[in-house]
């Protein structure tokens, strides 16, 4: 594993993170959920930049906090809250990145800048939202780093821009040995990008799933009241009432399709899965399935 | 550090409308009689300036971000505290040079020279120490809050200046008596006492911010 996240806690005033999570060579894991569900925190945790109560984590099979300078160049950050000064320009920071990591790829970068369109000597302060988001991404990327820790990184870009810097991340992960672990609230960014998905809620992971089992095998009951008395609820993963009855939450569609030609099955994305897991009731986990930690 | 060290000096030349007032320092050499007081002006901005820096680092969240660096947390301290020192010997050397050839050419002789040389030495010492005052002060409270801090810690200072002066009084001590034996020593003896201090202070202040630094949450 190139990242180990074990039952780590931290605890604020009115909200606590508790979280496992894992990611292996050459995947991208996608982190998804509603604002002030912990994304950050758990992000500033596995980075050491804050405390945990308790836990461990491990980055290429080490202490974040013993990461020798030549391990923490092979780590690409970003953060959508965050990034150098203002006052400089890329000019700048291009200096200040050929001095920190030896294997930064200058022509490469400065490249990707004019092909993004972003100026050498302005300031990032005077950048609109979405040029400072393209230029983090892309220091990030330009030096070979073997994990990518973006957090919301597409935050403020267009539909354009993000499909162009998610192509890219999918370009850079054509290299082997490289891992991505990226966090949205913009679900459909995920659901094509990423191989496992763990969905997070009040600090705490509600789901963990391969994609395309998400995709493919969880699905939306859209039910009556008297259907939802007759039905199975043993596949059941949360249950939400609306004016026409209920909507059900499945991660066996098929199930239902073939034992309920009556009732209404859609393919869930995630954002429906997001949706049902806050804003519906939970139900208790059934027995049958897999790669599945839900409350 | 290199990269931490480069996004200062970067910085720094982002600042010029500040850099302005160096200068204003070497003007003062010439309108007074002696160079002190310009060079103890410029060293004192310059190390105000070096320290301000901190502010940028902090602005919108970015030291967030500069601790994802690999440079890390402690050598983001150290290029602190050698960014500041390099800058002050650089300018320090300027500065007394400048005095030293402007005495020499009012005819002011060599002690006169010495003189600039081991004040400057003093001033220098005394600036960078002023600076690792400020720079755990403002790692630990960030700069806005920092400002109330340095007050409250000058006021601490003042007060107790006047307790001292007051038990001095109390107890019939005489505070004659360590100056007289000041005056004693030589110039050159003084200089070497200041920067023998200074150093000791500035390795105790780095530890001190290195102590802060890797308790921070980001």
């Amino acid at each position: 594993m190139i990242l180990n996240v074990d039952n780590i806690t931290k605890k604020y005033k009115d909200f606590t993170l508790n979280c496992t999570l894992s990611l292996p060579e050459g995947r991208i894991t996608g982190i998804v959920g509603q604002n002030g569900a912990g994304k950050s925190t758990l992000f500033k945790s596995i980075l050491n930049l804050t405390n945990t109560d308790s836990g461990s984590i491990e980055i290429f099979g080490k202490d974040p906090a013993a990461l020798s300078h030549r391990e923490r160049e092979q780590i690409g950050v970003v953060f959508s809250d965050s990034g150098f000064s203002g006052y400089l320009t890329v000019k700048d920071v291009t200096a200040i990145m050929k001095a920190s990591y030896e294997n930064f790829n200058k022509e490469e970068f400065l490249s990707r800048l004019e092909h993004f369109d972003i100026p050498l000597t302005k300031k990032i302060k005077d950048f609109s939202t979405g040029m400072k988001a393209k230029l983090k991404l892309l220091l990030a990327m330009s030096y070979d780093a073997r994990l990518l820790i973006l957090d919301e990184p597409t935050l403020g870009l267009d539909v354009v821009a993000r499909k162009e810097l998610l192509d890219l991340l999918r370009s850079y992960m054509e290299t082997e040995g490289r891992s991505i672990l990226i966090s949205s609230h913009i679900a459909s960014d995920l659901e094509t990008l990423c191989d496992d998905l763990y969905l997070i809620h009040k600090g705490r992971i509600y789901l963990h799933e391969d994609t395309d089992v998400l995709l493919d095998q969880y699905g939306l009951l859209k039910v009556t009241k008297s259907q939802f008395e007759s039905l199975d609820k043993t596949y059941l993963l949360s249950i939400k009432e609306e004016t026409f009855g209920c909507e059900c939450l499945t991660n066996q569609r098929q199930f239902y399709a073939d034992h309920y030609p009556d009732i209404i099955i859609e393919r869930s994305h995630i954002d429906d899965l997001l949706t049902l897991t806050i804003l519906g009731k939970q139900v208790t986990v059934p027995q049958k399935c897999s790669h599945k930690e839900v409350l | 550090m290199k990269g931490f060290l480069i996004k200062d000096y970067r910085l720094l030349l982002a600042q010029r409308n500040l850099l302005v007032i160096f200068p204003i320092g070497i003007i003062f050499m010439f309108t007074n009689d002696t160079p002190v007081m310009g060079i103890s002006y410029s060293l004192y901005v310059l190390v105000f300036i070096c320290t301000s820096l901190l502010s940028y680092d902090t602005f919108d969240n970015g030291m967030t971000h500069l601790m994802t660096l690999p440079g890390g947390r402690k050598n983001y301290v150290t290029a602190k505290y050698a960014f500041t020192i390099l800058n002050a010997s650089l300018a320090a050397l300027l500065l007394s040079t400048i005095g030293s050839v402007l005495e020499l050419s009012r005819g002011h002789g060599i002690p006169s020279v010495q003189e600039t040389y081991i004040g400057t030495l003093m001033l220098y010492a005394l600036a960078l120490s002023f600076a690792f005052i400020i720079l755990p002060i403002q790692l630990k409270y960030g700069p806005e809050k920092s400002r109330i801090v340095m007050l409250i810690l000058f006021a601490a200072v003042f007060l107790g200046g006047m307790l001292v002066s007051f038990l001095s009084e109390k107890l019939h001590l005489n505070p004659d008596v360590f100056m007289n034996r000041l005056n004693q020593l030589s110039l050159g003896a003084i200089a070497v006492m200041v920067v023998l201090l200074a150093a000791l202070f500035t390795i105790i202040s780095w530890c001190i911010s290195q102590k802060i630094m890797s308790k921070l949450e980001f």
